[in-house]
C-alpha cells in the first residue's frame, strides 16, 4: 500500500478544481506539486497519466 | 519498538498493530516471537518492570516510569484548546480581554516544547506518519493563533519569531510569509519585509510553480511604496 500526504496550500472557494499544493509520499524522497483537482488526481493515481517530478526544471506541468 | 508505542498513540496499543508496523513480513509464530523477545530486551533497557505493562495483548507506556515531549506537547495544546474555547465562549466582548494572558502562556508554554518533527529520522516507516502530521499540524495552527495575539498587542518582534519559527515547520504556508512582512514593516524593517515577499515568491516559484497571491502582491507594493 502507498502513503501519501497531501497538503492544500490554496483553494478557491467558488471553483473547487483549483486547488494548488503538494503531494509527499513518506517512503519516496521529494513532493509532487499541483495545480488543480486533475494533477492531484493525476499523482495519486500514475496510471492515469505521465509523472513529474517536482522542483526539476523538466515538469511540464509547472 | 518503543517508537512505535508512542507513534501509535501510548495507551493499549495492541499487540497486533505493533507486530505487523514492525515485523509486517513475519508469519504469526515469528511475530509474536519477535514481540515478546523485544519487549523484554526493551524492558530490560529501561529498566523498570512496570513502565511498559502488557495487559490483554494490549501495550500502555506508564506514564508512571516515563515522560515523553510529544504527550506534553499534547496535554498543553489540549489546555490552551480549551482555554480558547473558554475564552470564545465567555468573552465575546472584542474589549473584554479577561483572560488573554492566561490564553498567551498556555500557548507559549505548548509551541516552546515542540522541538520539530516527530521521529524525523524516520520518515520511511509509514506508521509514525499520522502522529508526526498529527502534531505538526496542532503545532502550526498553535503559533497561528499565538502569533494573532502578539500581533493585537502590538507585540511585533514576537510575531517575527512565531512566524519565522512557523516557516521553520512548514515554508509554504504563504500567509506566514505575509503576516512576517507586516511585522517586519511595523518594526520599520522594510529591507526585512521585501527580502521576506522575495523568500516567500522563490519558494512558491520552485516548489509550487505559481506566484505569489494578489493579497501578498498588494502587502508589498505597499511597503514598497512607504519607503
Amino acid at each position: 500500500m502507498r502513503n501519501f500526504i497531501v497538503r492544500i496550500y490554496r483553494y478557491e472557494k467558488d471553483n473547487p478544481q483549483k486547488i494548488v499544493g503538494v503531494v509527499e509520499e513518506p517512503e519516496i524522497e521529494g513532493k509532487r506539486a499541483f495545480i488543480n483537482l486533475d494533477e492531484l488526481w493525476g499523482i495519486l493515481n500514475p496510471m492515469s497519466r505521465g509523472e513529474t517530478i517536482l522542483g526539476n526544471d523538466d515538469n511540464p506541468e509547472q | 519498538m518503543l517508537k512505535a508505542i508512542i507513534a501509535f498513540g501510548s495507551k493499549e496499543v495492541s499487540d497486533e498493530q505493533l507486530t505487523d508496523a514492525l515485523w509486517p513480513e513475519a508469519d504469526g509464530d515469528v511475530a509474536s516471537l519477535s514481540f515478546r523477545t523485544t519487549l523484554h530486551r526493551l524492558r530490560q533497557l529501561i529498566g523498570q518492570e512496570g513502565a511498559i505493562e502488557l495487559k490483554e495483548g494490549r501495550i500502555t507506556l506508564s506514564p508512571l516510569y516515563c515522560w515523553v515531549d510529544a504527550w506534553a506537547f499534547q496535554r498543553l495544546e489540549e489546555k490552551s484548546e480549551e482555554l480558547w474555547k473558554d475564552y470564545r465562549t465567555n468573552h465575546r466582548i472584542k474589549s473584554d480581554t479577561a483572560g488573554i494572558p492566561e490564553l498567551i502562556k498556555a500557548y507559549e508554554n505548548a509551541v516552546d516544547i515542540y522541538r520539530g518533527e516527530f521521529l524525523p529520522g524516520d520518515h520511511k516507516l509509514s506508521w509514525t506518519i499520522s502522529m508526526r502530521e498529527r502534531l505538526k499540524s496542532k503545532f502550526i495552527r498553535l503559533i497561528g493563533r499565538l502569533a494573532s495575539y502578539y500581533e493585537q498587542g502590538g507585540q511585533w518582534e514576537r510575531v517575527v519569531e512565531c512566524h519565522e519559527r512557523a516557516l521553520e515547520v512548514d515554508d509554504l504556508q504563504e500567509e506566514f510569509y505575509r503576516r512576517l512582512m507586516l511585522a517586519f514593516h511595523k518594526i520599520g524593517k522594510n529591507a526585512e519585509a521585501l527580502a521576506t515577499y522575495e523568500r516567500c515568491r522563490k519558494i512558491l516559484s520552485l516548489v509550487l510553480g505559481t506566484e505569489p497571491s494578489p493579497e501578498t502582491e498588494a502587502l508589498r507594493n505597499k511597503i514598497r511604496n512607504s519607503k
